[in-house]
């Protein structure tokens, strides 16, 4: 690895430990802060800083020093995470990205950065004490003040006592080495509370090797010092002394805790128990040169424990991390990360495979051979197989696009000085991950939207009787082939007379035309229409819902408002799972051959000799009023109308229409291909296919034709159905 | 090493360093002054250590083996002074300590 | 009297640094260019260390070590050796020479105390 493969892998690094600390700063405002995960903060910068270090970014290393020393007063309990304090550490995560994006860059900050970073460093100082407001020291600084902060009883509490007992090689001083110097070194660590020399091994003078050495010492050492640090002193010695060290009792939560946070990498038991300081590397070694020794086969911790080295519960703590560490690496040893482009790639070449497989299974049933058949007919099922498979790949989570909406909310609700919860759910819902990408804006827009215009201010909702603390929720689930994805508030609900008024205003409608709801609704949707009073900068600006109508319609979805006065508005977005494949239904009418989306069939019903006979756009559905669209009339095939034509049940967003066709030809598998410019604009037509016969078959917008059906104004459709509003 | 015998008994008085160097001198210097079946009153003049180390230190021990109460350590010198301090050992040896004064040996948790 | 420690290395700027550092801390301080020269001023004076790098002209830091471990006044006398991080071999060439003290170059000057403290009493 150069240095250049290891810098981008310290900057991923750091944009997570980034997002980790937004995501659990963020948790802190909905509940307190738990001990783990104030720890998790701490050594997210601590992780950062160390980094940073090895690759000389200075700045980042200054700044994100003063970060963690506001965390660790935070983890040793010297201070509390308020609003305050959570906003604070939320921007500061903001400017160390900052300054990682100019360090990426192999720039200096900003002079704007520079003053940020000066600014948030002076507010971050005052949750410091005055001593620790000292820039960051050259060489490693020792941590002492969190082992400090640890107990609050006493001058000196927190300080532990460690034991240690010495047994110094017969060889030792020959080679130059003075126990009692290793010794007196100790008091640069800490106190010696108690020492014993101890001399009985000893011989007598007789038999006596002046120059060999037979003392032993055992040593009682208060110090805030960390296990690797004591041992260090010993580092000359450390092949020619026997050296036990004894942690403070009191260090066993500690290393327990420590062990718990870390994180879940090492899985081997004595690699966690050095991480988390219980061990350090020497003592393992010995240990597992005892291990390799011993007779019984005894496991590495029980070594340990005898040995007194560490202590039961901590052997068990690192057990159950190793278990967890195996657990999660197994998880990610079955996935593996594939560019986006290779996946299209392929879907596109199993598209092109489906038509193929198609056309050779209609080729097949024309030679009436039945092994060709048969053998066609098998190709064609594993192919639709492969197909699932390869469209199951490009599935992503919606939880992807949901994550970044907290801090949305909380950045948003400060700003409007709401006091605003956001509730997710269905986070876990599949979606095509190119929709996924494209999704993240028009969300972004509907909430604000709701959290803007939606939520009244506490006053008004205490009020009204209601919670003064306002819900927006974002809700996905699957529905019959479409992802649906809910935007709801509990606010005032839409205004029906303003925006009549203003529609009036704006000529979009006549003020004697009556409308329904759902119509007024609509109404919102259009280009420059906003009844915001005042404009906030937020939303209100006129622009937006005109603009996620688009672009949810650009995604094959639609968007659907229901609102109730006085009780909320909710936002129903309505897509199909992805873009490039759909389960056909092939109809005829005349010469002409359209695609329906399997999913969007209801029922195939014979047009009633009677109904629409004399030009009525509705039939009766079992006691029902179903509006239906004459697709020859539609799209003006010149042939005329055989005797006998099918009604296609269609439905989406609830709402359900007919499509009179002359016949019904059977489900087919589709690859869609856009339309090109010239015809993008054009109305009820979706795309269009390669048909297996080699024909070019047009896909019908569903959700565009149920509209047109149900939409009352507009039961005639001219020409190429250019008409841009429907509903007006 | 200046060995001194008196009607009393013997008296040692060590010069200049009592270290790994010197161990292997002062330990044939002692066995040749002391046989083990001696039953003399043993005072040992420390004045003149100006080093000691853990080598020294088991000297003295072995010192204080061979001769138990009837051993007397007088005059430590700083060094000495130290070293018993740092290995937690005066006591042991039971001699009073004379602390020369305007020189302080370092302190000792 | 402060304990007396020779410093062996061919770069007369490091042996300034060297010197400077344990000088201040209150050590008294002989410094020799290379093995030989170290050899020549180890003369019987009494020396507390010996800090020596291991590649050197004329003689080498493992050399020198196996000399001093031959010389009667000098044989218990401990020593630091400075290193390279990529010396492994050489290291194991030493320890087995009899110097069991390693020092990564570069280092700060508080290490290279702290390492002569640990060693001197």
């Amino acid at each position: 690895m150069n240095i250049d493969a290891a810098r981008n892998t310290f900057f991923e690094e750091a944009q997570e430990l980034l997002r980790q600390m937004e995501e659990i700063l963020l948790a802190f405002e909905a509940q307190s802060s738990g001990e783990e995960a104030v720890n998790a903060l701490f050594r997210a910068a601590h992780t950062i800083k160390g980094s940073a270090g090895l690759f000389g970014f200075e700045g980042v290393v200054g700044f994100t020093h003063v970060v963690e020393s506001v965390l660790d007063r935070l983890r040793g309990g010297a201070i509390r995470c308020g609003e305050e304090l959570t906003s604070l550490l939320l921007d500061s995560g903001d400017h160390i990205g900052t300054l990682l994006a100019a360090a990426a860059a192999d720039a200096a900050p900003d002079d704007a950065a520079l003053r940020r970073g000066r600014e948030l460093t002076g507010r971050l100082a005052s949750h410091l004490p005055p001593s620790a407001q000292t820039p960051l020291a050259a060489v490693n600084p020792p941590e002492p003040e969190a082992a400090l902060a640890v107990s609050g009883g006493g001058p000196l509490g927190g300080v532990d006592t460690w034991h240690l007992s010495l047994r110094f090689g017969a060889e030792v001083l020959r080679m130059g080495m003075e126990p009692l110097a290793f010794i007196r070194y100790l008091t640069t660590l800490g106190d010696i509370v108690h020492l014993e020399t101890l001399s009985e091994a000893l011989p007598p003078i007789e038999s006596f090797d002046p120059e060999a050495c037979y003392l032993g010492f055992e040593i009682d050492l208060r110090s805030a010092a960390s296990r690797q640090e004591i041992e260090a002193v010993f580092e000359f010695v450390r092949d020619d002394a026997r050296i036990r060290i004894v942690p403070p009792h009191a260090k066993a939560g500690e290393y327990i805790d420590l062990i718990r946070s870390l994180p879940e990498e090492a899985v081997r038991v004595g690699e966690i128990l050095i991480g988390a300081g219980a061990l350090t590397r020497h003592e393992l070694e010995r240990a597992l040169q005892a291990q390799a020794a011993d007779a019984g086969g005894r496991r590495l911790g029980e070594i340990l424990c005898d040995k007194g080295v560490v202590q039961a519960p901590v052997v068990e703590a690192a057990l159950d991390k190793q278990k967890r560490s195996e657990e999660k690496r197994a998880l990610e040893a079955r996935s593996v990360k594939v560019p986006a482009d290779k996946l299209d790639l392929l879907i596109d070449l199993v598209g092109e495979l489906v038509i193929a497989g198609a056309g050779t299974q209609l080729l097949a049933g024309r030679t009436h051979r039945s092994e060709l058949i048969e053998s066609a007919s098998q190709v064609a099922r594993l192919v639709e197989e492969v197909r699932d498979a390869a469209l199951r790949l490009r599935m992503v989570q919606i939880g992807e696009v949901f994550g970044r909406f907290p801090r949305v909310v909380r950045d948003v609700s400060r700003e409007l000085g709401k006091d605003i919860e956001l509730k997710l759910s269905g986070a876990e819902t599949e979606l095509d991950k190119s929709m996924v990408e494209r999704l993240g804006d028009p969300l972004m827009h509907l909430l604000r939207n709701a959290m803007d215009h939606g939520l009244e201010p506490a006053a008004e909702r205490l009020a009204r009787g209601k919670p003064a603390r306002g819900t927006v929720s974002l809700a996905a689930r699957h529905e019959s082939g479409s992802i649906v994805i809910e935007v709801r508030d509990d606010g005032r609900g839409l205004d029906r007379e303003r925006i009549l008024k203003k529609a009036v205003e704006r000529g979009l409608v006549q003020e004697s035309q009556s409308l329904e709801d759902g119509e007024v609704w609509r109404l919102i949707l259009q280009p420059g229409f906003s009844t915001a009073e005042t404009v906030t900068n937020l939303s209100g600006r006129g622009v937006g819902m005109d603009v996620v109508k688009s672009s949810i319609e650009a995604l094959r979805g639609t968007l659907d408002i229901e609102s109730r006065p006085g009780e909320g508005t909710c936002m129903r977005l309505t897509l199909p799972l992805t873009l490039a494949i759909i389960d056909g239904f092939l109809v005829g009418v005349g010469g002409a051959q359209f695609v329906l989306p399997l999913e969007m069939v209801v029922e195939c019903i014979e047009l009633p000799a009677g109904d629409g006979a004399d030009g009525r756009d509705y039939l009766d559905l079992r006691g029902r009023v179903l509006p239906f669209l004459r697709l020859r009339e539609l799209f003006e095939v010149p042939q005329p109308a055989p005797r006998r034509q099918n009604v296609v049940v269609v439905s989406h967003g609830g709402r359900q229409a007919g499509l009179a066709v002359d016949c019904l030809m059977g489900g087919c598998q589709t690859v869609i291909k856009p339309l090109g410019v010239l015809f993008e604009k054009l109305r009820g037509i979706a795309g269009s296919t390669i048909l297996a016969s080699g024909e070019v078959g047009l896909i019908l917008d569903v959700p565009q034709l149920v509209q047109l059906a149900t939409g009352r104004e507009a039961n005639r459709l001219g020409g190429a159905a250019r008409q841009r509003a429907l509903q007006s | 090493m200046h060995i001194e015998k008196t009607a009393a008994g013997c008296r040692l008085r060590i010069e200049g360093e009592m270290t790994v160097s010197s161990a292997a001198d002062i330990r044939d210097e002692i066995l040749a002054a002391l046989p083990a079946t001696s039953r003399d009153e043993v005072e040992v003049d420390l004045s003149g250590v100006s080093e000691i180390d853990t080598a020294g230190l088991q000297i003295m021990l072995q010192l204080k083996r061979r001769c138990g109460t009837r051993l007397r350590l007088v005059n430590h010198s700083p060094a000495v002074i130290e070293i018993l301090d740092m290995s937690n050992l005066a006591a042991q040896f039971g001699d009073p300590l004379v602390i020369p004064s305007g020189e302080c040996p370092p302190s000792q948790a | 009297m402060g304990k007396t420690i020779l410093v062996v290395d061919d770069s007369a700027s490091l042996r300034q640094v060297v010197n400077l550092t344990l000088q201040s801390a209150g050590y008294e301080v002989i410094e020799a260019c290379d093995g030989k020269d170290a050899l020549a001023k180890l003369d019987g004076k009494k020396v507390h260390l010996i800090i020596s790098d291991v590649n050197m002209p004329n003689m080498d830091g493992i050399s020198l070590v196996k000399e001093v471990k031959k010389h009667p006044s000098y044989k218990f006398t401990p020593i630091i050796m400075l290193t390279t991080e990529a010396g492994e071999n050489r290291k194991q060439e030493g320890q087995a020479a009899g110097a069991k003290a390693w020092v990564v170059k570069p280092f700060q000057p508080q290490q290279m105390l702290a390492a002569v403290s640990k060693l001197v009493m």
